[in-house]
């Protein structure tokens, strides 16, 4: 992989202010994503893992500049792009598109499949509109006889094969994928990963892959991001992250993916207690002490800074060296 | 809206009995009014030439709904009201939809300043009673019914800007207004392709509805002496000059009050299952 990153993040943060009362000034924030930093080369994937709340979707949703950034910055092929004016940013934006969880409700149910593809592409004066879309069904495995349907005619993969062919029609670099699967059946999901996959081999796509789905996510990226509480906890190359995990959140987060072997002995399953803490009150310290069972006095007062364990490999923990 | 939802649509409102019943008489008051010169008995009647030999006459086989106190033709009168009648019906919600509906779609979408203005621009006209309103334009504009339109328009424009205001800013934040954002379409394409083809369903119910409010509305300035004039036949004019006649003469007032509630029944009728196919969360029942 070459040097220069496709994509740096840093420190990207994202708070939502919220109004106590109508008429108060006090301004409470909620803060979505606080401090995230990463790079994406081109043609890598990059999962960013989390419970729902972690901040997972806000961070792609910022760097698309679909949420204005509160801090931090972003550069896309070296460009910062955080703040450009949004008239400029707009040209470097189809570039970067967003594929959503939800495929039906990402597409307008009043026009046919075939508006739907082409309308980036009239915006692009692109010509014989109709060869070049069905052009683009054929890539995402879909056929002629799709293009004059309208989207509540056909099931959901298709649906989520039409969005793919759509950003496909601008020729974008960059992908935030934002659950894709999620919303489908599981025969279908292999599909649209696989789908994915191929696209990103052939045409050197980068992904940034959102998702709670930890079998997923270690089928398909090469680098995983685990997020609580909108703060990276651990990175690192999926190898790293799947088979030395650091970070006690890790550990018991990759515990929890069910193994389907019953033979498989009975694994003393250290549970979660309790619900992700309020981002609108995090815990001082470290943002996970009050869930973990290895907290000591230190992680309730002092937030731990990123120790690299191996090269690449990032923890965010106090105790990443003591508890083995 | 797709060809074969409109089909859909009709094929429901046509397979619902009290719709169809609707229906059927709006169709009548249309096919009323378009032949009127054919339909009615004594059509110059009707355009205000006086009888005054039959005058007050009861219901007969000559002049099935009565005469009034020129000796002119009820029936007659009530079948040319239909022209007017629908003219104001079409005319007001029509041009209400023209002014509310493009300030709602940009209140919603733009938000902000600009949503803050219109919607204070709204609420002062929704402050007023809305006939009150409608009374204040007319009595400044002077009579007449084109006064009487544009009065009742300025009073109505409001409530669709309300409406489609609410639907437009749930809809922009749907993730296919997202990704027409993100793949660098214009603002006006977007408010143009994406959110006014979602956001109108319930604005074509609520103007159906208003067809029949509207007549009534425009039958209560006709009352009250402005609105149309004499000798023009109009529906609310008529009821408006029977009401002293009423105890002695009940068939004047009578027939032209009953054609007013008539047809308002006929829009709502249509109007409300309308409502119950556009609405999402009652669509179920159709499918």
């Amino acid at each position: 992989m070459s040097s220069e990153p496709l994509l740096r993040v840093e420190n990207l943060k994202k708070y939502f202010p919220i109004k106590e009362r109508l008429f108060s000034k006090k301004v409470k924030y909620v803060k979505a994503v606080d401090g995230v930093s990463f790079t994406l080369q081109p043609g890598e994937t990059l999962a960013l893992v989390g419970e729902t709340g972690s901040g997972k979707t806000t961070t792609g949703r910022t760097i698309l500049r679909l949420y204005e950034p509160t801090g931090g910055k972003v550069y896309f092929k070296g460009q910062e792009i955080t703040k450009m004016p949004m008239r400029k940013f707009k040209k470097i934006r189809m570039k970067m598109q967003m594929i959503y969880q939800d495929p039906y409700s990402s597409l307008n149910p009043r026009m046919s499949i075939l508006n739907i593809i082409a309308e980036p592409l009239r915006e692009m004066k692109v010509n014989n509109i109709e060869e070049r879309v069905l052009e683009l069904l054929e890539n995402v495995g879909l056929r002629k006889e799709h293009m004059y349907k309208y989207p509540d005619e056909i099931s959901g993969g298709q649906q989520q094969r039409v969005a793919i062919a759509r950003a496909l029609g601008v020729n974008p670099e960059f992908l935030v994928l934002d659950e894709p699967t999620s919303a489908l059946d599981v025969s279908v999901q292999a599909q649209i990963l696989n789908l994915l996959e191929n696209l990103q081999k052939e045409r050197n796509f980068t992904y940034l892959f959102i998702s709670h789905d930890l079998s997923v996510v270690r089928y398909i990226s090469h680098r995983v991001a685990i997020m609580y509480l909108g703060k990276i906890m651990e990175i690192g190359t999926t190898e790293q992250i799947f088979e030395n995990p650091q970070h006690p959140y890790t550990k018991i987060l990759l515990e929890s993916i069910p193994i389907p072997d019953p033979k498989e002995k009975r694994r003393k399953k250290i549970v979660l207690p309790g619900e992700i803490p309020s981002p609108l009150n995090p815990p001082s310290g470290c943002p996970f002490h009050t869930r973990c069972p290895y907290a000591r006095d230190i992680c309730k007062e002092k937030e731990p800074e990123y120790v690299e364990v191996e090269k690449g490999h990032l923890v965010k923990c106090h105790l990443a060296e003591v508890i083995k | 809206m797709k060809k074969e939802e409109i089909i859909r649509v009709m094929k429901i409102l046509v397979r619902n009995k009290l719709s169809l019943l609707g229906l059927i008489i709006i169709i009548g008051l249309v096919i009323t009014a378009l032949f009127a010169p054919w339909l009615a008995p004594y059509p110059e009647q009707a355009k205000g030439e006086p009888n005054l030999e039959e005058k007050l006459q009861p219901p007969s086989s000559k002049h099935w709904f009565g005469t009034d106190y020129m000796g002119r033709d009820v029936l007659s009168r009530v079948i040319y009201g239909a022209r007017i009648s629908l003219i104001v019906a079409v005319a007001v919600v029509s041009l209400g939809l023209l002014i509310g509906v493009p300030l709602g779609l940009l209140a919603g979408f733009k938000g902000g300043a600009v949503d803050i203005i219109i919607m204070r621009i709204t609420d002062i006209f929704l402050s007023f009673p809305p006939l009150l309103l409608a009374l204040l334009i007319s009595v400044t504009l002077g009579r007449g019914l084109e006064n009487a339109i544009i009065a009742l328009a300025v009073s109505w424009w409001p409530w669709y800007t309300r409406l489609i205001r609410g639907m437009a800013i749930s809809i922009k934040e749907k993730p296919y207004v997202e990704v027409a954002k993100s793949l660098g379409i214009s603002n006006w394409k977007i408010i143009a392709r994406h959110i006014l083809p979602n956001a109108i369903s319930p604005v074509i119910v609520q103007g159906t509805m208003d067809m029949g409010s509207a007549i009534l509305e425009a039958s209560a300035l006709s009352f009250l002496g402005l609105g149309v004039q004499p000798p023009t036949a109009d529906w609310g004019l008529m009821v408006s000059q029977g009401k002293d006649y009423l105890l002695n003469f009940w068939w004047y007032p009578t027939f032209p009050g009953l054609a007013i509630f008539i047809t308002v029944v006929a829009f709502n009728l249509v109007g409300d299952t309308l409502r119950e196919i556009l609405d999402p969360r009652l669509r179920r029942r159709f499918l």
